[in-house]
Protein backbone atom coordinates (compact mmCIF):
# COMPACT_ATOMS: atom_id res chain seq x y z
CA UNK A 1 0.00 0.00 0.00
CA UNK A 2 1.39 3.37 -1.04
CA UNK A 3 0.30 6.55 -1.72
CA UNK A 4 0.70 8.35 -5.51
CA UNK A 5 -1.01 11.32 -5.10
CA UNK A 6 -2.49 10.88 -8.12
CA UNK A 7 0.95 11.45 -9.78
CA UNK A 8 1.56 7.91 -12.55
CA UNK A 9 4.61 6.08 -11.37
CA UNK A 10 7.41 4.71 -13.83
CA UNK A 11 11.02 4.12 -13.38
CA UNK A 12 13.22 4.09 -16.47
CA UNK A 13 14.57 0.83 -15.25
CA UNK A 14 12.30 -1.10 -13.58
CA UNK A 15 8.78 -0.28 -15.01
CA UNK A 16 7.82 -3.39 -17.18
CA UNK A 17 10.38 -5.61 -16.11
CA UNK A 18 11.39 -7.46 -12.81
CA UNK A 19 14.67 -7.86 -11.76
CA UNK A 20 16.76 -10.71 -11.09
CA UNK A 21 18.93 -9.38 -7.90
CA UNK A 22 22.62 -10.99 -7.39
CA UNK A 23 20.96 -12.46 -4.38
CA UNK A 24 18.46 -14.72 -6.55
CA UNK A 25 15.40 -12.32 -5.49
CA UNK A 26 12.92 -11.38 -7.93
CA UNK A 27 12.51 -7.38 -7.18
CA UNK A 28 9.67 -5.65 -9.08
CA UNK A 29 8.80 -1.85 -8.60
CA UNK A 30 6.96 -1.66 -5.90
CA UNK A 31 7.50 -4.94 -3.41
CA UNK A 32 4.47 -6.39 -2.26
CA UNK A 33 5.01 -6.45 1.41
CA UNK A 34 2.36 -8.00 3.41
CA UNK A 35 -0.11 -4.77 4.95
CA UNK A 36 -1.78 -6.82 7.54
CA UNK A 37 -3.49 -4.63 9.81
CA UNK A 38 -2.50 -4.29 12.96
CA UNK A 39 -4.60 -4.50 15.88
CA UNK A 40 -4.67 -1.86 18.66
CA UNK A 41 -2.58 -3.16 20.99
CA UNK A 42 0.33 -2.53 23.65
CA UNK A 43 3.84 -3.53 24.40
CA UNK A 44 3.03 -7.10 25.80
CA UNK A 45 1.75 -8.08 22.58
CA UNK A 46 5.13 -6.99 20.88
CA UNK A 47 6.83 -9.82 23.43
CA UNK A 48 6.46 -13.47 24.02
CA UNK A 49 7.45 -13.14 27.93
CA UNK A 50 5.42 -10.28 28.45
CA UNK A 51 2.29 -12.15 27.03
CA UNK A 52 2.21 -15.01 28.65
CA UNK A 53 3.89 -17.02 26.12
CA UNK A 54 7.27 -18.65 26.60
CA UNK A 55 10.57 -18.70 25.05
CA UNK A 56 10.52 -22.37 24.54
CA UNK A 57 7.56 -22.91 22.72
CA UNK A 58 8.65 -24.57 19.83
CA UNK A 59 7.99 -23.41 15.89
CA UNK A 60 6.21 -25.36 12.78
CA UNK A 61 8.04 -28.51 11.80
CA UNK A 62 8.79 -26.56 8.53
CA UNK A 63 11.64 -25.12 10.33
CA UNK A 64 13.15 -28.04 11.05
CA UNK A 65 13.52 -28.40 6.84
CA UNK A 66 14.78 -24.75 6.77
CA UNK A 67 17.68 -25.60 8.83
CA UNK A 68 18.26 -28.74 6.77
CA UNK A 69 18.03 -26.50 3.60
CA UNK A 70 20.56 -24.21 5.01
CA UNK A 71 23.32 -26.43 5.66
CA UNK A 72 22.56 -29.82 3.25
CA UNK A 73 26.56 -31.62 3.42
CA UNK A 74 28.74 -33.20 6.03
CA UNK A 75 31.40 -30.52 4.75
CA UNK A 76 29.06 -27.54 5.62
CA UNK A 77 28.38 -28.73 8.83
CA UNK A 78 32.33 -29.60 9.82
CA UNK A 79 32.99 -26.14 8.76
CA UNK A 80 30.54 -24.40 11.27
CA UNK A 81 31.22 -26.76 14.37
CA UNK A 82 34.81 -25.28 13.60
CA UNK A 83 33.07 -21.93 13.37
CA UNK A 84 31.25 -22.45 16.48
CA UNK A 85 33.95 -23.69 18.40
CA UNK A 86 36.29 -20.53 17.30
CA UNK A 87 33.32 -18.04 18.41
CA UNK A 88 32.88 -19.45 21.35
CA UNK A 89 36.04 -18.78 22.26
CA UNK A 90 36.08 -15.26 20.93
CA UNK A 91 32.47 -15.32 23.44
CA UNK A 92 34.80 -15.88 26.57
CA UNK A 93 37.00 -13.12 26.27
CA UNK A 94 34.42 -10.62 24.87
CA UNK A 95 32.38 -11.57 27.80
CA UNK A 96 35.20 -11.59 30.67
CA UNK A 97 36.40 -7.99 29.20
CA UNK A 98 32.26 -6.61 29.63
CA UNK A 99 32.13 -8.10 33.41
CA UNK A 100 35.40 -6.39 33.93
CA UNK A 101 35.49 -3.05 32.48
CA UNK A 102 31.59 -2.46 32.38
CA UNK A 103 30.11 0.73 31.09
CA UNK A 104 33.09 2.18 30.72
CA UNK A 105 33.73 0.28 27.79
CA UNK A 106 30.67 2.35 25.80
CA UNK A 107 32.19 5.16 23.46
CA UNK A 108 31.16 8.99 24.48
CA UNK A 109 30.79 11.87 21.99
CA UNK A 110 30.75 15.36 22.93
CA UNK A 111 27.74 16.87 20.11
CA UNK A 112 29.80 19.22 18.18
CA UNK A 113 27.11 21.73 17.31
CA UNK A 114 24.55 21.81 14.93
CA UNK A 115 26.97 23.10 11.69
CA UNK A 116 29.14 20.48 11.81
CA UNK A 117 27.10 17.70 12.50
CA UNK A 118 24.92 18.67 9.58
CA UNK A 119 27.21 19.24 7.14
CA UNK A 120 29.62 16.62 8.07
CA UNK A 121 29.46 13.07 8.61
CA UNK A 122 30.25 11.33 12.00
CA UNK A 123 33.67 10.62 10.57
CA UNK A 124 34.43 13.77 10.22
CA UNK A 125 34.20 14.67 13.53
CA UNK A 126 34.98 11.71 15.59
CA UNK A 127 38.77 10.18 15.98
CA UNK A 128 39.29 6.86 13.98
CA UNK A 129 39.84 5.23 17.50
CA UNK A 130 36.50 6.39 19.12
CA UNK A 131 35.07 5.28 16.02
CA UNK A 132 36.71 1.94 15.92
CA UNK A 133 34.90 1.49 19.59
CA UNK A 134 31.67 2.46 17.77
CA UNK A 135 31.90 0.22 15.47
CA UNK A 136 32.82 -2.55 17.75
CA UNK A 137 30.68 -1.89 20.60
CA UNK A 138 27.60 -1.02 18.75
CA UNK A 139 26.62 1.74 21.31
CA UNK A 140 27.18 4.67 21.87
CA UNK A 141 25.94 8.14 23.40
CA UNK A 142 26.59 11.50 21.98
CA UNK A 143 26.52 14.33 24.95
CA UNK A 144 24.55 18.00 24.43
CA UNK A 145 22.84 17.27 21.29
CA UNK A 146 20.12 20.11 22.62
CA UNK A 147 20.57 22.32 25.78
CA UNK A 148 19.37 20.73 28.83
CA UNK A 149 17.15 23.43 29.43
CA UNK A 150 15.33 22.78 26.05
CA UNK A 151 15.18 18.90 26.48
CA UNK A 152 13.14 19.61 29.70
CA UNK A 153 10.60 21.95 27.96
CA UNK A 154 9.95 19.05 25.46
CA UNK A 155 9.24 17.06 28.38
CA UNK A 156 6.93 19.44 30.11
CA UNK A 157 4.77 20.40 26.93
CA UNK A 158 4.62 16.61 26.78
CA UNK A 159 3.61 16.12 29.98
CA UNK A 160 1.17 19.16 29.43
CA UNK A 161 0.04 17.27 26.39
CA UNK A 162 -1.09 14.43 27.79
CA UNK A 163 -2.65 16.13 30.49
CA UNK A 164 -4.86 18.01 27.78
CA UNK A 165 -5.95 14.99 26.92
CA UNK A 166 -6.85 12.59 29.24
CA UNK A 167 -8.36 9.71 26.65
CA UNK A 168 -4.71 8.91 25.49
CA UNK A 169 -3.49 5.55 26.81
CA UNK A 170 0.16 6.04 28.35
CA UNK A 171 2.93 7.64 27.17
CA UNK A 172 3.54 5.50 24.54
CA UNK A 173 0.85 6.08 21.91
CA UNK A 174 1.83 9.91 21.19
CA UNK A 175 2.69 10.22 17.32
CA UNK A 176 2.64 13.82 16.51
CA UNK A 177 3.28 15.95 19.35
CA UNK A 178 4.95 19.46 18.03
CA UNK A 179 7.97 18.83 19.90
CA UNK A 180 8.38 15.08 18.13
CA UNK A 181 8.02 16.90 14.76
CA UNK A 182 10.87 19.78 15.44
CA UNK A 183 13.47 16.90 16.50
CA UNK A 184 12.61 15.72 12.46
CA UNK A 185 16.06 17.77 11.81
CA UNK A 186 18.37 16.29 14.70
CA UNK A 187 20.01 12.83 12.84
CA UNK B 1 24.09 7.03 9.65
CA UNK B 2 27.39 7.40 7.70
CA UNK B 3 28.85 4.78 10.42
CA UNK B 4 26.92 2.28 7.15
CA UNK B 5 28.39 1.62 4.22
CA UNK B 6 26.85 0.25 0.93
CA UNK B 7 29.36 -2.05 -1.49
CA UNK B 8 26.40 -3.01 -3.61
CA UNK B 9 26.06 0.38 -4.66
CA UNK B 10 30.12 1.89 -4.97
CA UNK B 11 30.82 -0.61 -7.74
CA UNK B 12 29.15 1.61 -10.88
CA UNK B 13 29.20 -1.24 -13.14
CA UNK B 14 27.14 -3.32 -11.32
CA UNK B 15 24.71 0.03 -10.81
CA UNK B 16 22.01 -0.99 -13.71
CA UNK B 17 22.00 -4.41 -12.12
CA UNK B 18 20.39 -3.08 -8.63
CA UNK B 19 16.51 -2.18 -8.67
CA UNK B 20 15.41 1.33 -7.19
CA UNK B 21 14.55 -1.02 -4.22
CA UNK B 22 17.76 -1.89 -3.49
CA UNK B 23 19.65 1.80 -3.71
CA UNK B 24 19.87 3.64 -0.42
CA UNK B 25 21.48 7.32 0.59
CA UNK B 26 22.68 7.21 4.12
CA UNK B 27 23.07 11.09 3.93
CA UNK B 28 19.59 11.94 3.73
CA UNK B 29 17.59 10.93 6.25
CA UNK B 30 14.20 10.46 6.37
CA UNK B 31 11.73 10.69 9.40
CA UNK B 32 9.99 7.32 11.12
CA UNK B 33 7.14 8.90 13.65
CA UNK B 34 8.12 6.68 16.83
CA UNK B 35 6.81 6.88 20.58
CA UNK B 36 8.43 8.30 23.23
CA UNK B 37 8.80 6.51 26.88
CA UNK B 38 8.21 8.16 30.48
CA UNK B 39 8.70 6.06 33.03
CA UNK B 40 8.27 6.46 36.68
CA UNK B 41 10.17 5.43 39.59
CA UNK B 42 8.61 1.81 40.45
CA UNK B 43 7.59 0.96 37.68
CA UNK B 44 8.94 -2.25 36.69
CA UNK B 45 6.04 -3.09 33.86
CA UNK B 46 8.12 -1.32 31.51
CA UNK B 47 11.18 -3.75 32.03
CA UNK B 48 11.92 -5.31 28.75
CA UNK B 49 14.52 -8.70 28.85
CA UNK B 50 17.29 -8.58 26.22
CA UNK B 51 16.13 -8.15 22.73
CA UNK B 52 17.50 -7.68 19.36
CA UNK B 53 14.36 -5.95 16.93
CA UNK B 54 14.30 -5.89 13.55
CA UNK B 55 12.83 -8.98 12.74
CA UNK B 56 12.77 -12.89 14.48
CA UNK B 57 13.16 -15.77 12.64
CA UNK B 58 12.61 -13.75 9.57
CA UNK B 59 16.78 -13.27 9.83
CA UNK B 60 16.58 -17.25 8.63
CA UNK B 61 13.65 -18.18 6.93
CA UNK B 62 13.30 -14.80 4.57
CA UNK B 63 16.17 -15.50 1.49
CA UNK B 64 17.94 -11.76 1.71
CA UNK B 65 18.10 -11.58 6.13
CA UNK B 66 19.78 -14.97 5.50
CA UNK B 67 22.04 -13.20 2.62
CA UNK B 68 23.09 -10.61 5.02
CA UNK B 69 24.73 -13.01 7.50
CA UNK B 70 26.58 -15.10 3.93
CA UNK B 71 29.78 -14.58 6.33
CA UNK B 72 28.58 -16.57 8.92
CA UNK B 73 26.15 -19.10 7.49
CA UNK B 74 27.99 -19.77 4.05
CA UNK B 75 31.41 -21.46 3.47
CA UNK B 76 34.17 -19.73 1.48
CA UNK B 77 35.93 -20.61 -1.32
CA UNK B 78 38.36 -22.81 1.07
CA UNK B 79 35.41 -24.71 2.56
CA UNK B 80 35.90 -22.71 6.15
CA UNK B 81 33.45 -20.25 7.71
CA UNK B 82 35.60 -16.99 7.84
CA UNK B 83 32.85 -14.83 9.90
CA UNK B 84 35.39 -12.65 11.17
CA UNK B 85 34.73 -11.01 7.58
CA UNK B 86 31.30 -10.24 8.79
CA UNK B 87 30.93 -6.62 9.12
CA UNK B 88 27.89 -5.43 11.28
CA UNK B 89 28.18 -2.11 9.39
CA UNK B 90 27.93 -3.94 6.01
CA UNK B 91 24.46 -3.31 4.27
CA UNK B 92 25.12 -6.63 2.55
CA UNK B 93 27.72 -7.28 -0.72
CA UNK B 94 24.30 -7.06 -2.72
CA UNK B 95 22.60 -4.76 -0.50
CA UNK B 96 20.41 -7.67 1.11
CA UNK B 97 19.30 -5.22 4.63
CA UNK B 98 17.08 -2.86 1.83
CA UNK B 99 15.55 -6.41 0.94
CA UNK B 100 14.96 -7.95 4.11
CA UNK B 101 11.50 -8.68 4.93
CA UNK B 102 11.71 -8.62 8.69
CA UNK B 103 8.08 -8.83 9.79
CA UNK B 104 6.72 -12.04 7.83
CA UNK B 105 4.66 -12.67 10.37
CA UNK B 106 2.38 -9.36 10.61
CA UNK B 107 3.88 -8.56 14.25
CA UNK B 108 2.34 -5.82 16.22
CA UNK B 109 5.45 -4.35 17.41
CA UNK B 110 7.03 -4.85 14.01
CA UNK B 111 8.82 -1.90 12.05
CA UNK B 112 8.35 -2.32 8.46
CA UNK B 113 10.74 0.47 7.51
CA UNK B 114 14.96 -0.43 7.83
CA UNK B 115 16.07 1.43 10.51
CA UNK B 116 20.29 1.29 10.80
CA UNK B 117 20.57 2.77 13.96
CA UNK B 118 18.31 2.95 16.97
CA UNK B 119 18.86 5.56 19.16
CA UNK B 120 16.73 8.45 21.64
CA UNK B 121 17.00 11.85 23.19
CA UNK B 122 16.54 12.00 26.69
CA UNK B 123 14.37 14.55 28.67
CA UNK B 124 15.70 13.17 32.18
CA UNK B 125 18.74 13.05 34.07
CA UNK B 126 19.30 8.70 34.14
CA UNK B 127 22.11 6.22 35.12
CA UNK B 128 21.98 2.73 36.51
CA UNK B 129 19.19 1.68 38.70
CA UNK B 130 16.70 4.60 37.21
CA UNK B 131 15.09 2.74 34.50
CA UNK B 132 17.82 2.91 31.94
CA UNK B 133 18.93 1.30 28.76
CA UNK B 134 21.21 -1.77 28.82
CA UNK B 135 23.34 -3.08 25.87
CA UNK B 136 25.75 -6.45 25.31
CA UNK B 137 28.46 -4.11 24.18
CA UNK B 138 30.12 -6.02 21.38
CA UNK B 139 28.47 -6.44 17.48
CA UNK B 140 30.45 -9.27 15.70
CA UNK B 141 30.87 -12.08 17.75
CA UNK B 142 27.74 -11.99 19.22
CA UNK B 143 26.10 -11.74 16.10
CA UNK B 144 27.81 -14.71 14.55
CA UNK B 145 26.70 -16.54 17.80
CA UNK B 146 23.49 -15.71 17.77
CA UNK B 147 23.27 -16.74 13.93
CA UNK B 148 24.43 -20.00 14.39
CA UNK B 149 22.67 -20.76 17.64
CA UNK B 150 20.04 -22.58 16.31
CA UNK B 151 22.34 -25.19 14.75
CA UNK B 152 23.37 -26.08 17.53
CA UNK B 153 21.92 -28.14 21.03
CA UNK B 154 24.00 -29.03 24.34
CA UNK B 155 24.59 -32.50 25.37
CA UNK B 156 24.01 -32.11 29.19
CA UNK B 157 22.34 -29.72 31.27
CA UNK B 158 23.12 -27.24 33.01
CA UNK B 159 22.35 -28.75 36.28
CA UNK B 160 23.86 -32.11 35.10
CA UNK B 161 27.07 -30.81 34.73
CA UNK B 162 29.62 -31.59 37.98
CA UNK B 163 32.10 -28.95 36.54
CA UNK B 164 29.22 -26.12 37.00
CA UNK B 165 28.56 -23.28 34.05
CA UNK B 166 32.28 -23.77 32.67
CA UNK B 167 31.41 -27.42 31.81
CA UNK B 168 27.85 -26.54 30.69
CA UNK B 169 29.37 -24.17 27.92
CA UNK B 170 32.57 -25.44 27.32
CA UNK B 171 32.25 -26.38 23.42
CA UNK B 172 32.58 -30.17 23.93
CA UNK B 173 29.18 -30.55 25.39
CA UNK B 174 27.55 -28.61 22.17
CA UNK B 175 26.65 -30.30 19.11
CA UNK B 176 25.49 -29.53 15.68
CA UNK B 177 21.77 -30.29 15.06
CA UNK B 178 19.41 -30.01 12.45
CA UNK B 179 16.76 -32.03 13.78
CA UNK B 180 15.18 -29.59 16.18
CA UNK B 181 12.60 -27.00 14.33
CA UNK B 182 13.96 -24.26 17.52
CA UNK B 183 15.14 -21.21 16.78
CA UNK B 184 16.11 -20.14 20.10
CA UNK B 185 14.14 -17.17 21.42
CA UNK B 186 12.09 -16.57 18.15
CA UNK B 187 8.25 -17.25 17.74
CA UNK B 188 6.56 -15.90 14.98
CA UNK B 189 5.57 -12.27 14.43
CA UNK B 190 7.95 -10.97 17.18
CA UNK B 191 11.29 -9.89 17.87
CA UNK B 192 13.87 -12.20 19.31
CA UNK B 193 14.27 -12.34 22.46
CA UNK B 194 17.46 -13.59 24.29
CA UNK B 195 18.00 -15.00 27.96
CA UNK B 196 20.72 -17.56 30.02
CA UNK B 197 18.74 -20.34 28.27
CA UNK B 198 18.72 -19.33 24.48
CA UNK B 199 22.06 -17.99 24.66
CA UNK B 200 24.01 -19.32 27.27
CA UNK B 201 27.38 -18.71 25.87
CA UNK B 202 26.19 -14.84 26.17
CA UNK B 203 26.23 -14.55 29.79
CA UNK B 204 23.44 -11.87 28.99
CA UNK B 205 22.63 -11.93 33.15
CA UNK B 206 26.04 -10.54 33.58
CA UNK B 207 26.80 -8.82 29.99
CA UNK B 208 23.86 -6.50 29.78
CA UNK B 209 25.59 -3.38 30.35
CA UNK B 210 24.07 -0.11 32.07
CA UNK B 211 25.02 2.54 29.13
CA UNK B 212 26.38 5.36 31.38
CA UNK B 213 24.37 8.57 32.93
CA UNK B 214 22.78 10.69 30.21
CA UNK B 215 21.43 14.20 31.03
CA UNK B 216 18.66 15.64 29.24
CA UNK B 217 19.79 16.83 25.69
CA UNK B 218 21.71 13.58 25.46
CA UNK B 219 21.36 10.74 22.69
CA UNK B 220 22.13 7.35 22.79
CA UNK B 221 22.34 4.96 19.39
CA UNK B 222 22.72 1.22 18.74
CA UNK B 223 23.31 -0.55 15.78
CA UNK B 224 20.15 -2.52 15.18
CA UNK B 225 21.87 -5.71 16.14
CA UNK B 226 22.20 -4.75 19.43
CA UNK B 227 21.21 -7.14 21.94
CA UNK B 228 19.13 -4.35 24.25
CA UNK B 229 16.87 -3.92 27.33
CA UNK B 230 15.49 -1.75 29.32
CA UNK B 231 16.35 -1.87 33.16
CA UNK B 232 13.99 -3.66 35.44
CA UNK B 233 14.39 -1.54 38.64
CA UNK B 234 13.33 2.14 38.64
CA UNK B 235 14.91 2.57 42.05
CA UNK B 236 15.24 6.65 41.41
CA UNK B 237 14.21 8.89 43.83
CA UNK B 238 9.95 9.76 43.65
CA UNK B 239 10.07 12.98 41.58
CA UNK B 240 12.92 11.66 39.05
CA UNK B 241 11.52 10.05 36.12
CA UNK B 242 13.58 8.02 32.97
CA UNK B 243 11.91 9.57 29.61
CA UNK B 244 13.37 9.27 26.25
CA UNK B 245 12.31 10.29 22.90
CA UNK B 246 12.69 7.80 20.17
CA UNK B 247 14.66 9.56 17.51
CA UNK B 248 13.04 8.93 14.42
CA UNK B 249 15.26 9.19 11.74
CA UNK B 250 15.77 6.37 8.80
CA UNK B 251 17.92 6.37 5.83
CA UNK B 252 16.22 6.98 2.45
CA UNK B 253 15.92 3.86 0.52
CA UNK B 254 12.90 3.65 -1.99
CA UNK B 255 10.86 0.93 0.10
CA UNK B 256 11.14 3.76 3.10
CA UNK B 257 10.12 6.62 1.37
CA UNK B 258 7.26 4.63 0.06
CA UNK B 259 6.47 4.07 3.57
CA UNK B 260 7.26 7.82 4.66
CA UNK B 261 4.90 9.29 2.15
CA UNK B 262 2.09 6.95 3.72
CA UNK B 263 3.18 8.44 6.93
CA UNK B 264 2.51 11.59 5.91
CA UNK B 265 -0.50 11.61 4.77
CA UNK B 266 -1.77 9.77 7.99
CA UNK B 267 0.32 12.69 9.74
CA UNK B 268 -2.23 15.48 7.97
CA UNK B 269 -5.01 12.82 9.21
CA UNK B 270 -3.83 12.24 12.76
CA UNK B 271 -4.16 8.48 12.78
CA UNK B 272 -0.69 6.40 13.59
CA UNK B 273 1.53 4.82 10.73
CA UNK B 274 0.49 1.37 9.96
CA UNK B 275 3.38 0.17 11.37
CA UNK B 276 2.26 0.66 14.63
CA UNK B 277 -1.38 -0.90 16.75
CA UNK B 278 -4.46 1.01 15.11
CA UNK B 279 -6.68 2.41 16.47
CA UNK B 280 -7.88 6.34 16.32
CA UNK B 281 -4.66 7.56 17.48
CA UNK B 282 -4.43 11.04 18.03
CA UNK B 283 -7.31 12.31 15.50
CA UNK B 284 -8.99 13.96 18.41
CA UNK B 285 -6.17 15.49 20.29
CA UNK B 286 -5.75 19.08 20.84
CA UNK B 287 -2.62 20.43 19.98
CA UNK B 288 -1.74 18.00 17.39
CA UNK B 289 1.15 18.91 15.14
CA UNK B 290 0.27 19.80 11.64
CA UNK B 291 2.14 21.27 8.40
CA UNK B 292 2.73 24.61 10.51
CA UNK B 293 5.15 22.40 12.88
CA UNK B 294 7.81 21.31 10.12
CA UNK B 295 9.35 24.34 9.87
CA UNK B 296 12.24 23.81 7.44
CA UNK B 297 12.99 22.20 3.67
CA UNK B 298 15.21 19.79 5.51
CA UNK B 299 12.06 18.98 7.89
CA UNK B 300 10.08 18.97 4.95
CA UNK B 301 12.18 16.67 2.84
CA UNK B 302 12.20 14.50 5.66
CA UNK B 303 8.10 13.77 5.69
CA UNK B 304 8.18 13.77 1.78
CA UNK B 305 6.72 16.82 0.94
CA UNK B 306 9.40 18.47 -0.65
CA UNK B 307 12.28 17.39 -3.27
CA UNK B 308 15.36 15.83 -2.08
CA UNK B 309 18.46 17.93 -3.57
CA UNK B 310 21.21 16.78 -6.03
CA UNK B 311 24.71 17.81 -4.89
CA UNK B 312 27.99 17.74 -6.67
CA UNK B 313 29.15 15.07 -4.55
CA UNK B 314 25.89 13.14 -4.98
CA UNK B 315 26.72 9.32 -5.75
CA UNK B 316 25.51 8.07 -8.97
CA UNK B 317 23.29 5.51 -6.71
CA UNK B 318 22.09 7.79 -4.64
CA UNK B 319 21.20 10.22 -7.52
CA UNK B 320 19.29 7.55 -9.36
CA UNK B 321 17.09 7.03 -5.84
CA UNK B 322 16.72 10.51 -5.34
CA UNK B 323 15.26 11.18 -8.38
CA UNK B 324 12.73 8.16 -8.59
CA UNK B 325 11.44 9.39 -5.28
CA UNK B 326 11.62 12.86 -6.38
CA UNK B 327 8.75 12.28 -8.92
CA UNK B 328 6.60 10.94 -6.33
CA UNK B 329 6.35 14.17 -4.53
Amino acid sequence: MTIRHGKAYSSPTTATQSLQSKSGLIVSPLRAKKRIHKEEGTIASVFATLSGGSLSDALPDRFRDLKKNIVQTELHAKALQKAWVQILAQLERETAEVIEEGESLIPQVQYPGDKIAINQSLDQWIDNETLGNIKKRGTFIVKGVIPEQTALKYKQDIQEYILANPRTKGALYIYFHPSLINLIDRD
Amino acid sequence: MSLFHAPAQSNKEDLDLLSDYQLVSLSNPLSYCDRLRIRRPGDSTFALGPHIDGGGVERWEDDAFRGVWSNILKMDSKGEIDWKQYDSWSLGPNSERLEAETDMYGGAGACSVFRPLQGWLSMSSTGANEGTLQVLPFLQSATAYIILRPFFRHIRELKDCRGGQNEYLAAQNWLFDTDDPHFQGCTLGRNIELDATTHPHLRLEETMTNIPRVEPGDCAFWHCDVVHAVEKQHCGKAEQDSSVIYIPAIPLTKYNFDYVLAQTSYFLGGTPPYDFPGGDGEKHHIGRGGMQDIFDARGQRAMGLADFKLQASTSKAERRLIEACNILI
